[in-house]
């Protein structure tokens, strides 16, 4: 069969953002922040004076009423996902969605992808799903991307039928832009958006679309997992993937509120996309502004656990920070563009309570994981109380290995992983909170950035 | 020996090192990333594109479902958007992205461009669609509009391609 080669005009606007005035939001910050300074001044110096307390007293008193609250706050925290996270695994469990099966488009983003694309073809074949084509989109890349595509477009014999797999060669543009050309092109009513290097579990389509028969479903967020295993950074990236990804988003599932369909595995209903206007390519995390648009126009978004993404993890820990200091900046830069639901909640109160949950998650939460250690140290260097970090230590690792055995026993994970969650929190939550803060101050400052590529180095078919 | 004290120090000395490794780390990723700055690109409102896809009018239906495709049209949307309703970029009189784009020409030689012939038909370029409405239409402004069908043209003096 004969291929055809057509040339095309794609449409590459996008949605205006808001309109940002910067110097009046750096005034507005610094009255804020003064008034704030100047009322924290005053009770210190009324209430200073009434202290019987030495400062050594008082440092001590101050931290126990910080730990107090930060251990409150991190019970809190663990035991609303992890019991959220149950109730969804239940509800899931017990009902019974009808099968649906209208036709999807499935639109894969390349950029100098040529050792993995094939693989993403091939795993797109294998999908136990009777109705669907592949849009391949290849994003100017510079390598022999365009070639290894072009050799997989024609008709392929599928699992249930015949598949189409056409491809798109555009200049770079980025991710946004390339999905949004899928977007375009494709004709059907849903579209599956991946990652290229990611590739899909034969029940991704099957499962994904039942959540679409209910008309209020937007988008259904899939589980993303690590494909590269077998080394501790990579083993500590799957846990985390299982235990602080996954579990989170089920979570959200139980309300129906996913806060970011991740880019390596999302459905979307095409109405959804179009009032939430597409991709654009503003923030640095497009899957994330992406899912707040969607949330705010008043959509549901579901998770399905059982529509899989392997996507290849970063194996290197430069760049692993990198992906990291990325991912928050963008999710930052999606905060802001939506603040307004932030600030309002009488606007849509869902949107809001999802923003609230993604700021205590990106800038509360890691602040706060960063000054306890900080204060583990302190106290130990300088007043010598060695044995608190171990008690610290113990306590979070039994909250980290608990959650573990939950998450790793629901996702019916390796088991092997499970030990890892002693050393998760003490080592590795810890590094990448502190890239997290970094990416904070540097996004606070509006420092520029780029976007960045992670080096592929393909791995075997599942 | 204690457990308790060994514990502390090895505990201590992990959450310092980390401390270390990461900042470290931070300033030699700012440092690289120094290095390959790059302007950001113009961003046009069209830009050109190819696209390769399988020869298979026709038989579009039976092998992708074609009968469930449709053109959105403006009222099927929500109309509830109200002031959030999206506001894009504009130039040109319409204010939203092209729901799919615009096939300007083949870039195949045409002696060796055959399109596909379906038994007992003469040709068979616009098939696939299935819609009983107008098989095109168009977002203009005003929402979508329907395109005008040319009278008797024959396909190979058609100047403008629809997929």
């Amino acid at each position: 069969m004969k291929n055809e080669k057509l040339k095309i005009i794609l449409d590459n606007r996008e949605l205006e953002p808001p309109k940002r005035d910067v110097k009046k939001e750096k005034v507005r910050t610094m009255i804020i922040s003064g008034v704030l300074s100047v009322i924290l001044l005053i009770i210190i110096l009324i209430t200073l004076p009434m202290t019987v307390l030495p400062w050594s007293g008082l440092f001590v008193y101050a931290s126990i009423v910080s730990l107090v609250l930060f251990l409150f706050l991190l019970l809190v925290r663990y035991f609303t996902i992890i019991w959220m996270a149950y109730f969804y695994m239940t509800k899931y469990t017990v009902e019974n969605k009808p099968i649906y099966t209208p036709f999807v488009s499935i639109i894969v983003p390349v950029y100098n992808e040529e050792k993995v694309v094939k693989n993403s073809i091939n795993s797109l074949l294998k999908l136990d799903y009777p109705n669907y084509e592949i849009i391949v989109v290849n994003d100017g890349s510079k390598d022999n991307t365009a070639k290894v595509a072009e050799e997989m477009v024609g008709l392929h014999k599928g699992k249930n039928s015949y598949v189409k797999v056409s491809l798109i060669n555009k200049p770079n543009g980025g991710k946004s832009k390339a999905l949004n050309a899928g977007i375009q092109y494709s004709e059907a009513d849903f579209v599956l958006c991946m990652d290229g290097d990611s590739t899909l579990s034969p029940q991704t389509l099957k499962m994904g679309m039942r959540h679409f028969v209910d008309p209020e479903v937007g988008a259904v967020a899939g589980n993303v997992k690590v494909e590269n295993r077998k080394k501790p950074l990579l083993d500590l990236q799957a846990l985390e993937y299982v235990e602080g990804l996954n579990m989170a988003r089920s979570a959200q599932g139980f309300l129906k509120m996913v806060n970011i369909i991740p880019g390596p595995i999302g459905i979307f209903r095409k109405r959804a996309l179009h009032d939430a206007g597409y991709y654009s390519s503003d923030t640095f995390a497009e899957d994330a502004d992406l899912t707040l648009k969607i949330l705010a126009q008043g959509w549901k978004i579901e998770y399905e656990p059982e529509a899989q993404a392997w996507t290849e993890a970063p194996s290197k820990l430069f760049q692993l920070l990198k992906q990291r200091y990325r991912w928050t900046r963008g999710i930052l830069q999606a905060i802001r563009k939506h603040k307004r639901y932030l600030i309002n909640p009488t606007k849509n109160f869902n949107n809001s309570l999802v923003l609230w949950s993604m700021v205590f998650e990106a800038l509360i939460w890691p602040t706060m994981n960063i000054f306890a250690n900080l204060w583990f140290i302190i106290v130990a260097l300088l007043y010598g109380m060695t044995s608190l970090i171990v008690f610290w230590w113990f306590g979070i690792a039994i909250l980290d290995f608990m959650s573990a055995l939950f998450c790793v026993a629901a996702e019916r994970e390796e088991a092997r992983l499970i030990p890892y969650s002693l050393i998760y929190r003490i080592f590795f939550v810890l590094m990448i909170d502190i890239t997290k803060g970094m990416a904070t101050i540097e996004e606070f400052l509006g420092l520029k950035m780029s976007w960045g590529k992670l080096e592929r180095i393909g791995t075997p078919n599942k | 020996m204690e457990l308790i004290p060994i514990l502390s120090l090895i505990i201590l000395v992990a959450t310092i090192s980390t401390f270390v490794l990461s900042v470290g780390a931070y300033v030699l990723y700012k440092i690289r990333e120094k290095k390959g700055q790059a302007a950001e690109a113009p961003k046009p409102e069209a830009i050109p594109a190819e696209l390769i896809t399988p020869q298979v009018a026709g038989q579009t239906t039976r092998l992708t479902g074609t009968d469930l495709r449709r053109t959105y049209g403006d009222s099927e949307f929500r109309s509830t958007l109200g002031e959030s309703a999206p506001m894009f970029r504009t130039g040109g009189a319409s204010t939203r992205p092209e729901m799919r784009p615009t096939i300007v020409g083949s870039t195949m030689d045409e002696e060796t461009f055959e399109p596909y012939r379906q038994p007992g038909k003469t040709t068979v370029n616009a098939e696939r669609f299935s819609s009983t409405r107008g098989r095109f239409s168009r977002y203009t402004s005003a929402g979508y509009t329907e395109v005008e069908k040319k009278a008797n043209t024959k396909d190979n003096e058609e100047p403008l391609k629809w997929r």
